[in-house]
This record gives structure tokens, C-alpha cells and sequence, in this order.
């Protein structure tokens, strides 16, 4: 009985050095996260390095009847899109992140041979299709998973209108055809649904050097989907958009 | 009895007379050339100046000055030519002041110009090239039998001498004048192809072996109207008499033996991406092609590999070549021949409109929509700005 009472003691001894260990490691981040919050650069902007494969959405386009004249050209594969988007985070709002507008632009192209007329065979001329996928969206960035329960991951949605002026080439620059020249713009909406990886947690000192030298507040690898619906909202348009997915740095700043 | 000092003075003064009268003379008489800046102008086969060539340097021979019988008119200065020398121009890549490698069985140098430089003060004397070059010349003393004058130097110093020659000696030199001379065009590109598009043609080959001298590439097309190149005439457009007896070109920059090549082009087998067969009597294989035939396509750069050709006709068949171009503009031989008929193509946008698309054509509204972005990002810098400064 006395032993059984010793090894209890020693229990509730070791129990409760756990509990003010993890108790005082929890206080020590805290104030860490309080000290980088005091000592933090103010943070109003996101900039996002873009990467995207990409398939335009040109053969859903209702009066092609179900012709596919772009997967006959320029085949099934996916090209890279690259891009930039600079967000104005204007509101933060508590205990749920920022809210704020953002805009980006892009570049994609594709090329091919062009057939010779009425056979599958491949010519030696050059057809291209360049698209500069932009738009104008609303950001909300829910940050309080990092910032209030210590989980790096940052949600975030994005709403807005898209643009995209595009042209066709051939060998001798502009694609025409008798009634038509290849290029034109094409608009819609834009919608996206992602997720960002904050890496300060992999290396917080260096995280708070960059801070303090560029003000980078926070660094983020992330991944989204998003829709390009570039149908002029229904009318005639080279549907250029497309809905894929995306990844990429962003920086908080 | 004591000699006179008188005498003995007169005795030295006679002597200084005999010397002086030996001495001055020859310094008074001493023979000079020279040629003054600007003094060499390169001139057509008709002696006139030829204004076309200046991107060439003034000292570099190319085969386009030889085979087009092309010379330098020379401004000559002399002083003191004495009527029994005669001033004379040779040329080689030896000393040529050097009377044993301008005469006998050791001769290495050459005339390169006939007769002697008129005794005048100042003088103008036209100098073909092709006799700076005529080591390769058919004429007796200096011969290479067999050598054509215009297709042998690749990248050689001939210089010109202007030697006072009395009595077989040099009796005075000087204003020697050192051409850089290259006649032959590097090797041609290999593994031809020609790709057919709308009203265009896309040849594809690989490199000349010797790419630190190419410069470009010239594409010949021939739909059958061009005018038919002489394959046993020399290329080097000297005549038959001048030319020996190898009608070849010597495509291997490095001076070896001539090669012959085939002189036919007809019969050629396609190739991937190539149509039909066809013959060309303007383009050979092998041959350096004529001036008078003006390439369908250049391109630059001694890595190029592929060149588009506009402006064809639909349903017409060419045969094409290509010949790589040195730094100077010599073309070497021709390729291989290739043969395509451009077709008509569906580009996307053709395929697009063709299958119901409607968009397309120029709307400048998008410009404005552009605008609109650029000047919403810059207001987000600006504030971006403004708040980092507070």
C-alpha cells in the first residue's frame, strides 16, 4: 500500500511537470507570437507567383456544335501558364483573415503544325494561339488558423471578373480568314478555391530576418483551382479561360 | 724633298670629290613608291568603281571580286624612277624582293600586274584581282596545271610587291600592300529537308561542318524558270581556257584537293516532309551557285539550321538547296536538292471559323479594359507606397 502510494505520488509528481512543461512551452510561443506580432511589419499587400497548366476552354464554345477545332490543333496537352497577382488586403477582420481585391495577369500559348487543308497531315507552318489570361478579384484570405491556433495553413477564396485578350498566328503573323482577323478579347467571371502552406513555421528566425530586412511578413507555397469562365457571359467569345489548377510562392507583405 | 702641303690638301679634296661624286648621286637618285590613303579603289571588270562592294574591306579578295573579274585602281607615287629600272607589282606569300623566288625553278612569286608602272610622278594602274591571285593561274612559269584561279585560296595573305627592278635585281622596294584572300565558301549543310506550308516552304538541314567561318545561309528556290548553270563551265566564271580541267569545287576549306561533284539534280528522291520529285538545271549539288542566281531565302547566324521561305505559289513544285556563306560572302557549294509543293493549311483560326467560331476580328475596347487594370494596380502600389512611408 505505501508503495502504491509512492509510485501515485510519483505520477502525479511527473504529471504535473508535464503540464507546467507544456504549459510554459505554450506561454513561451505565445509570447513569441505576441513578440512577432509587436515587432512585425504592417501587412497590407499578397503577391502571388503564378504556375498553371493550361487548356483553353475553346471547344465548349455552343456554336462549334460539338466540333473540337482546338484539341484537333493543338492536341489534349496542357501548356504552362505562368502569371503574377498583387492583392490589396484593405480589411482584417477577426478571428477570420483579410478581405481584399486583387488583380493578375498571365501569359499562355500554345503552338502546332498546321494541317494541310482537308488531310490530318501536318504541315511545316506554325500555328499559335497566345492568350493573357487577367482579372479583377475579391480576396478573402482566412489567416486565422496560423494566427490564432498555430496551424500553417491559410484558406482562401477568390471571386471577380476575368479578361483575356488573345491572337492567333500564322506563318505570316495575324491568322486571317476572309471575314476575320485572329485576335479579340474575351471576358467573364473568375472564381478560386485554394489553400496556402505558411513557411514560416519551418524556419521562424529566418522568417522574422526577412521581416525585418524587406518586410515580408509572411511566405506561403500554395495550390488552388480555378475556374476562368471567359464566355463574354453568354455571347460570342473565343473561350480562352479555363478551369485548372494552380500553384505557386506568395508572399505577405 | 718634302711633300708639298698644298699638294697634300688638294690630294685630300680630290678625294672627297670622288667620293662625293660616287655617293651623292645615288642619294639624290634613290627610287621611292608610295601609295597614299584611299589609294586603293575596288573597281568592276570594267574598271569602274565598284560602289557595292564597300562592306567588303578594302584588303580582302573574295570569289565574288574574282569570279567577277573584279581589280583595284591603284594611285602609284614614285620619285626618281630611273629610266633604266622598271617598277613592277608582284605578288606572293613569299619575300618576293628576293630575285630566286621570282625566277627559275625556285619561283613563288608571281606578276600581278603586266609591264611595268609608267615613269610618271603619279599614276593609276588597274590590277585585277584574278592576277593578284594568278598563282593558280594557267601561265607558264608560276603554274599550278589544272588549279582555276577563284576557287583555291581559303584564307591566305598574298601580298603585293612593288619592286624597282635593274637588271634582274631589286633596285629599291617598298609600299608593300598585304590582301587577305578567301575564295572559298565553307562546306554544305547536310541532311536537307524541305516542309511545305501555305505559299511557303520550310527547309530544315544541319550545319556546315565548319561553323567558325560561317556567317549564313542562303536558300535557293528553282521552279523551273531559272536559267540552267553550265556544270562543266569552272565556277569560278573564268573561262573554259583559264579554268583547267577540274569543273569541281573544292568544298573542303582546307585547302586539299579539288573534289568533283555531281552535276545532276534531277530524279531527286523525296524526303520526310518533302514532295514530289523535280529537277532543277539552275541548282547542282555541289557547285558553288551562280551570282546571277539570287537566293529565295537568307538566314543568319553559323548554328541556323532552319529557314521559312514566303511568298511561293501554291501547287508549284521547287527545288531547293542551300549554301552556307563564310564571314567575307562566299557562298560555298550547293546541298543536296530537295523537292516541295506548298498546299494550302487550316491554322487554327481557320479551323475554329470553319467549325461555327464566331469570334475573332479587331475590337480596340480591350485596349481600354487593359488600361483599366494596369491603372487599378498602379493605385494599389501607390497606396502600397504611401503606407510604407508612414
Amino acid at each position: 500500500m505505501k508503495r502504491s502510494r509512492s509510485f501515485l505520488s510519483v505520477l502525479l509528481a511527473g504529471g504535473a511537470s508535464l503540464v507546467a512543461l507544456t504549459a510554459a512551452s505554450g506561454a513561451h510561443a505565445q509570447d513569441r507570437n505576441r513578440d512577432r506580432d509587436r515587432f512585425a511589419s504592417p501587412q497590407h499587400f499578397a503577391l502571388e507567383l503564378r504556375f498553371a497548366p493550361y487548356r483553353a476552354n475553346v471547344d465548349d464554345e455552343p456554336g462549334l456544335n460539338g466540333k473540337t477545332p482546338y484539341r484537333d490543333t493543338f492536341g489534349d496537352d496542357y501548356r504552362l501558364q505562368v502569371g503574377i497577382e498583387f492583392d490589396w488586403q484593405i480589411v482584417r477582420v477577426p478571428y477570420l483573415g483579410t478581405v481584399g481585391a486583387g488583380v493578375g495577369v498571365g501569359y499562355t500559348g500554345m503552338s502546332a503544325k498546321a494541317k494541310l487543308t482537308g488531310t490530318n497531315t501536318d504541315s511545316a507552318e506554325d500555328t499559335t494561339l497566345q492568350i493573357f489570361p487577367m482579372y479583377a478579384v475579391a480576396v478573402l484570405r482566412a489567416d486565422v488558423l496560423s494566427r490564432n491556433l498555430h496551424i500553417p495553413l491559410v484558406p482562401y477564396a477568390k471571386a471577380g471578373l476575368g479578361y483575356a485578350p488573345w491572337r492567333a498566328y500564322g506563318p505570316n503573323g495575324t491568322a486571317r480568314t476572309a471575314d476575320a482577323v485572329g485576335k479579340g478579347q474575351s471576358f467573364g467571371t473568375h472564381l478560386a478555391l485554394g489553400i496556402a502552406l505558411q513557411l514560416d513555421v519551418f524556419d521562424r528566425a529566418a522568417a522574422r530576418d526577412i521581416d525585418e530586412a524587406v518586410g515580408i511578413n509572411h511566405s506561403y507555397l500554395w495550390a488552388e483551382y480555378f475556374m476562368a469562365n471567359l464566355n463574354n457571359f453568354g455571347g460570342n467569345a473565343l473561350r480562352v479561360g479555363a478551369n485548372t489548377f494552380a500553384f505557386g510562392l506568395a508572399f505577405e507583405f | 724633298m718634302p711633300f708639298p702641303v698644298s699638294s697634300a690638301v688638294r690630294l685630300v679634296r680630290v678625294i672627297l670629290f670622288a667620293v662625293l661624286a660616287l655617293v651623292v648621286p645615288r642619294i639624290a637618285l634613290a627610287q621611292t613608291v608610295a601609295i597614299p590613303d584611299n589609294g586603293y579603289t575596288r573597281t568592276n571588270g570594267d574598271g569602274k568603281t565598284a560602289s557595292d562592294r564597300n562592306n567588303i574591306k578594302p584588303d580582302v579578295i573574295t570569289y565574288d571580286d574574282c569570279a567577277n573579274d573584279r581589280g583595284y585602281n591603284i594611285v602609284v607615287n614614285t620619285t626618281a624612277y630611273d629610266q633604266t629600272s622598271e617598277l613592277q607589282l608582284w605578288a606572293g606569300t613569299q619575300d618576293c624582293t628576293n630575285v630566286t623566288v621570282r625566277s627559275g625553278s625556285t619561283q613563288q612569286c608571281w606578276r600581278a600586274f603586266p609591264g611595268a608602272v609608267p615613269r610618271v610622278a603619279s599614276s593609276t594602274i588597274n590590277v585585277k584581282v584574278r592576277d593578284i591571285l594568278s598563282y593558280a593561274k594557267t601561265q607558264p612559269d608560276y603554274v599550278k596545271a589544272g588549279d582555276d584561279v577563284c576557287a583555291k585560296a581559303a584564307q591566305a595573305n598574298i601580298t603585293l610587291y612593288y619592286i624597282f627592278v635593274k637588271g634582274g635585281e631589286a633596285a629599291g622596294t617598298g609600299a608593300n600592300k598585304v590582301f587577305t584572300v578567301d575564295t572559298v565558301g565553307p562546306p554544305a549543310p547536310t541532311n536537307l529537308t524541305t516542309g511545305i506550308g501555305e505559299r511557303l516552304l520550310v527547309v530544315n538541314w544541319k550545319p556546315s561542318s565548319e561553323t567558325t567561318d560561317t556567317q549564313s545561309y542562303n536558300v535557293y528556290c528553282d521552279d523551273g524558270t531559272l536559267p540552267a548553270t553550265d556544270a562543266s563551265a569552272p565556277v569560278d566564271g573564268s573561262t573554259k581556257s583559264d579554268a583547267g580541267a577540274d569543273a569541281g569545287v573544292d568544298a573542303s576549306d582546307d585547302g586539299g584537293d579539288a573534289q568533283a561533284f555531281s552535276a545532276s539534280s534531277s530524279g531527286v528522291s523525296t524526303q520526310a516532309n518533302t514532295s514530289g520529285t523535280c529537277s532543277s538545271a539552275a541548282l547542282v549539288e555541289g557547285t558553288v551557285p551562280p551570282a546571277s542566281i539570287k537566293p529565295c531565302g537568307t538566314v543568319s547566324g553559323p548554328a541556323a539550321t532552319s529557314a521559312t521561305v514566303t511568298d511561293r505559289v501554291n501547287g508549284v513544285t521547287y527545288a531547293v538547296a542551300v549554301s552556307a556563306v563564310d564571314q567575307y560572302g562566299n557562298p560555298g557549294p550547293l546541298s543536296a536538292i530537295t523537292c516541295a509543293t506548298p498546299a494550302p493549311t487550316d491554322d487554327f483560326f481557320d479551323l475554329y471559323r470553319r467549325s461555327g467560331g464566331s469570334a475573332g476580328g479587331c475590337n480596340e475596347a480591350g485596349s481600354g479594359s487593359i488600361s483599366a487594370l494596369v491603372v487599378l494596380g498602379a493605385v494599389a502600389l501607390a497606396a502600397f507606397v504611401r503606407r510604407r512611408r508612414a
